[in-house]
Formats: C-alpha cells, structure tokens, sequence
C-alpha cells in the first residue's frame, strides 16, 4: 500500500506545494482545510504523517495536535509542523506534545522533502521540483 | 520520565533558525521600556541592517544617503524615539521573511532592500495583502505591488509556465498566503518580546491608495525590496503598548 500523507492547512496555495513537493515519493496526499477536518480525516484515513499548519479557522493546528495526542489509535502517527509561527515559547508547547518535526515557512520544497524522507524513511523516487 | 526539554535542544532538533543576536536583545530592551540611550545605540550601531533602516526612518524625505541630514545613530536614535526604534527591530524578522520567501519559495537569488523614497510611487490601481494583528500590541502588515507583479508571484508561488493559467482567484489566495508568512514571522517576534498579540485572516484587495497608514498613536515604516522584474513595498506599523491616548509611557527611555 502506498505511503498516505495528510496535509491540513487553510491555504490552498500551501496544500498545493505540498502536494508538488511530495510528488518526490511514491504516496499519496490527501488534505484537510482545518484542524477538526484534519482530524476527521486523521480518523478515518489513518495517513502515515501528518502535515500541520498553526493558525486555521475553525479549529487550530495545536489544538488538532492535543487531541490526536489524546485519541489511542491516532497518537502514534508522526506530525510535523509547518507554520510561519517560530515564537520559541509556542515551539516549546509544541515540542512539548510530541510533535516529531518542524518547518517555518518560508521553506524550500527541498527542505520538506528532506523532513518527511527523514520522518517516514523513505528516500526521494525523483529529484524534488525546485520552487 | 524523560527530561524536559531545552531550547537549544529543540532550536537544534528542528533545524531552526535564530533570530539575530542584536534584533533579539533590543526587541526585549524597549519591551521593558527603560532602555538606556547608549545601550540601544550600541546595539543598533552592531546590526548593519537596523542601522540602514533607522538612518532611512530618521530622514524620511532623503531619497539616497547623500541627502541624509540626521547621520549617526545616536542622533536618529533620539530623533525617532523608541516607538520607532521597537517597530525596526521587531519588524526585522517581517523584512527577513520576504527575502526569504522569495529566494526559498519563488526562485529568486538576489533580493535588494531599497529606501522607498528613492522608488517611484506606485500608480493607479495596484495590489494590497494585508494582516492586522491586536491584543497587548496592535498593527498591521501591508504588501504593496503592481498587478503584474502580483500575477508573477502567484506564477511563481505555483511554479505555472505562464500567467495567463492563472485565476484571480489564485492570485488572490497567493497574495494572501506571502502577507500571512511575513506577518507570521513578524508576530513571532513580538510573543517571544512578551506581546501577546493574534494575527486576523488576510484580506486581499485592488486599491489606489498608496499612502503608508499608521495605528492609531504608533509608529510606521515602508521597505521596498527590489529583484528583477518585482518590486514589493512592506509597510509595518504597530503601537506596542497599545496606548490609545498617546506617547511613551512614563519613565521610557532616555
């Protein structure tokens, strides 16, 4: 079965570089425009990582993040985080709750590429599409 | 149970960039508001690119050096006062942001920050993303640029081969997405300075005005950075202490 990559975040523009960027491996992306969509899909997809922006309507990144840590079958699924937010005491909270990575936007597709080959082991099929 | 874990563990696990040295220790300096004039000189003279953007603040009409009249950083220290001073270096992490996205998320290698007195203005209809932000502080980002402009970075941003495959309504959700990661990384800055403040959802528009709009009470500054075929402007303005009837607090400053 292919690897499964949720990206939750309420900018299309965001969802659709992730996208790009993921076409680097063979898996399949599947999206949510906020954290309680996120974790319905979370729930019913049971993606192997999760890709998480902060600041969305509806319901927030952190708070997505606290209750999937919370919900036995969806805790172990690795998030990372991908946010224009770096205040250190918010990376702390988040680090906190076990989140396994980092990525501050602005970033280069290679960077996440780097990040989600390093979190799910698996290495690039194709040279990620430089931005 | 494991340890807790350290900033520097965290900073180093994730990859993250610290914010400079200088920025960091003045932004905390003027939150206190009992910043001694010669320390915050000192700091400022030690950053290249404050003291480039409080020379341009304090001489607001010159449009390159040769015309400056205030010239040191003392001077321009005490000309502009710390409300202005607080908005270059809490701002700092904002400028830096759009170099960044530019060179990390739209293919460009050289990014020139320019005095917007020496550019001419923008005329006619033209692009505005914008993001206010309130609580203890409250401000707003401002991203100014051409329509054409605006289309090429949506281009870019989406990595099409031609503007024409764009819709307004991607470029507009674009525009959005630049203003939100500069005023990200500008809020950042100020929660790690103790300024509580939420970001509003980003509001895109078509406008003529390009006049640079200040908070109510606060202080303002307009950057344009300048790369081949793109010129943006940047206009941050921001009231720190959120004072609603004006001045520094008491017992701020010299």
């Amino acid at each position: 079965m292919p690897t499964k990559v949720l990206s939750v975040d309420d900018s299309k523009i965001i969802r659709m570089i992730v996208r790009r960027a993921l076409a680097a491996f063979d898996c399949t992306v599947v999206e949510a425009v906020n954290g309680e969509e996120g974790l319905a899909r979370a729930a019913s997809e049971k993606p192997d990582l999760i890709i998480l922006d902060i600041t969305m309507p509806v319901m927030d990144g952190v708070t997505m993040l606290a209750r999937l840590k919370e919900t036995a079958d969806l805790k172990d699924i690795p998030v990372i985080m991908l946010t224009a937010e770096s205040g250190r005491e918010n990376v702390m909270h988040i680090a906190q709750l076990g989140v396994r990575d980092y990525l501050v936007k602005p970033f280069k597709d290679e960077q996440l590429v780097e990040k989600v080959g390093r979190v799910l082991s698996l290495k690039p099929a194709a040279a990620p599409v430089a931005a | 149970m494991s340890a807790p874990l350290t900033l520097d563990e965290v900073e180093r696990r994730f990859g993250l960039e610290p914010i400079p040295e200088g920025v960091e220790r003045l932004t905390k300096l003027l939150a206190r508001q009992n910043a001694h004039l010669d320390t915050v000189t000192d700091i400022v003279r030690d950053d290249k690119l404050l003291t480039l953007r409080l020379l341009r603040s304090a001489n607001p009409h010159a449009s390159r050096p040769e015309e400056y009249t205030i010239t040191t950083v003392k001077n321009a220290v005490l000309q502009n006062g710390l409300c202005v001073l607080f908005l270059l270096a809490a701002g700092d992490p904002a400028a830096r942001a759009i170099g960044k996205t530019f060179r990390h998320m739209l293919g460009v290698e050289k990014v020139a920050l320019l005095n917007a007195n020496s550019l001419e203005a923008l005329k006619g209809e033209h692009f505005l993303g914008e993001v206010d932000f309130n609580g203890r502080t409250e401000g707003s980002v401002r991203l100014r640029m051409a329509v054409p402009v605006a289309y090429e970075i949506a281009r870019r941003l989406l990595d099409l081969k031609d503007a024409k495959e764009l819709s307004d309504t991607d470029v507009h959700d674009a525009l959005a997405e630049v203003a939100n990661i500069v005023a990200g990384n500008f809020q950042s800055n100020l929660r790690d300075a103790g300024f509580e403040c939420r970001l509003q959802t980003p509001r895109v528009s078509r406008t003529s005005d390009f006049k640079l709009r200040t908070v109510l009470n606060g202080a303002s500054e307009r950057m344009a950075f300048d790369m081949p075929g793109i010129t943006i402007y940047l206009d941050l303005s921001i009231n720190p202490w959120n004072e609603k009837r004006g001045g520094i607090p008491a017992g701020a400053g010299k």
